[in-house]
């Protein structure tokens, strides 16, 4: 049984929720290069989808909504006025390019003929393309390019290359840097060569940069370490 | 969910409105127990706002993304072992048991949706079903299936693919070819 039979098997575990972690990371990881097996969880998500359907409904109690939506509007509220995310976290240092990352940026940069800080190309269709800035200490191989469609009309899609397989329980999580905030993004896997994509949501209204780091299967609220890759829109 | 993206906590009561019946619903329907299943909503809920530019519409509708994510965080409950604790030791049965009225279109319309589904389910062989429910509604995982009812691993993961190809097969038979889901 080869790699693509053997995680065939496991579709249906999958969109019930019954694989193990590290298994369902190993899945998603073949999923990203399979089209295949993509088609079939699309074929079947509807069959799980309907399952909570079919559950006799309760009413919750308002006392749940009540409290729900107090700490929302705290959030909301607290969104307009927290210091910059990036600053408290010490992520803003990324932005000034440390000598080492500066310098294997600018490589990268000549390498494929761009300029520094103007990574920046477009094609026929209008789309934008910009070519993101890697971390070449803790992803040396890679290369990322972000792809922005024109008027913004479908996602934009990151593109990457090159890129290990992230360990089990991982997965590769996109923040969209919008004013001072740092927002959760898509998450996404690689295949066994290294090439990945995520697509992101087409409201880029106000973000200035995509940025990509490692976190647990199931995404986090705020980065666990510092981004790997950051492509300034 | 445009709205909701940008943070808007009014838009974002509107999705709660819309979709916290069904997420409390199926939370309840896994844990058996009416706090753990408010704890794991309110929690799934401030997921969701605080994920929000995770949602995308080609991939499927705002329900099946929400109800997704309450399923995720009540599997994880329950592997935690808090509730299968909790479930155990709590005083709570039937009687505590508060079902929706019957009061609007939208909720007539969701009893019925939910009794096509489970007539469908019906239909599909005891094992199918099983092995379905253990894992989705139980939070088993397939290891976890597969001992319980001293069968291969393999015939496990076999009996989820089949069981959910012939959900799908009923569902789009009773739908007229259109899954309105």
């Amino acid at each position: 049984m080869n790699e693509h039979e053997r995680h065939q098997e496991d579709v249906g575990a999958y969109l019930l929720g019954a694989l193990e972690p590290a298994e369902q990371a190993a899945f998603e990881g073949h999923m990203a290069g399979c089209h295949e097996c993509r088609a079939e969880v699309e074929r079947l998500r509807v069959a799980a989808d309907a399952l909570p359907r079919s559950v006799e409904p309760f009413t919750p109690p308002p006392a749940l909504k009540a409290s729900l939506m107090a700490v929302v509007r705290e959030d909301a509220a607290g969104a307009r006025e927290r210091p910059p995310l990036l600053e408290r976290l010490g992520l803003d240092r990324l932005f000034s390019l440390r000598p080492a990352l500066a310098l294997a940026v600018s490589l990268v940069a000549l390498a494929v003929g761009i300029g520094l800080g103007a990574g920046l190309s477009g094609n026929g269709d209008g789309h934008r393309v910009v070519a993101g800035e890697i971390d070449r200490s803790r992803i040396p191989e890679a290369t990322a390019t972000l792809t922005l469609p024109r008027n913004q009309d479908g996602p934009a899609q990151l593109r990457v290359t090159g890129m290990p397989a992230p360990k089990p329980g991982q997965v590769y999580e996109i923040w969209l840097k919008r004013g001072d905030q740092l927002q959760p993004g898509p998450l996404f896997n690689v295949d066994s060569s290294g090439k990945g994509a995520g697509a992101i949501p087409d409201d880029l209204e106000g973000v200035s940069t995509v940025l990509v780091t490692r976190e647990r299967t199931g995404g986090a609220q705020m980065p666990s370490e510092a981004p790997i890759i950051s492509a300034r829109i | 969910m445009q709205l909701v993206r940008k943070g808007d906590p009014r838009a974002f009561e509107t999705v709660y409105d819309r979709h916290g019946g069904a997420a409390f619903s199926l939370a309840y329907r896994m844990v058996g127990n009416r706090t753990v299943a408010e704890d794991v909503v309110q929690e799934a809920f401030l997921s969701i706002w605080r994920s929000r530019l995770r949602y995308e519409s080609e991939r499927g509708s705002v329900r099946s993304w929400v109800l997704g994510i309450v399923h995720h965080r009540t599997i994880d409950a329950l592997r935690r072992n808090l509730v299968h604790d909790r479930r155990r030791t709590s005083a709570e049965g039937l009687e505590e048991r508060q079902e929706a009225p019957e009061r609007t279109d939208v909720e007539v319309a969701r009893r019925e949706e939910a009794r096509t589904v489970r007539a469908a389910l019906e239909t599909l062989p005891d094992q199918q079903t099983k092995v379905i429910e253990l894992a989705y509604f139980g939070g088993f995982t397939h290891t976890q299936i597969a001992e319980m009812l001293d069968m291969p691993v393999g015939t496990v993961k076999g009996r989820m693919r089949l069981g959910l190809e012939k959900l799908r097969r009923q569902l789009a038979g009773e739908y007229g070819g259109e899954l309105a889901l």
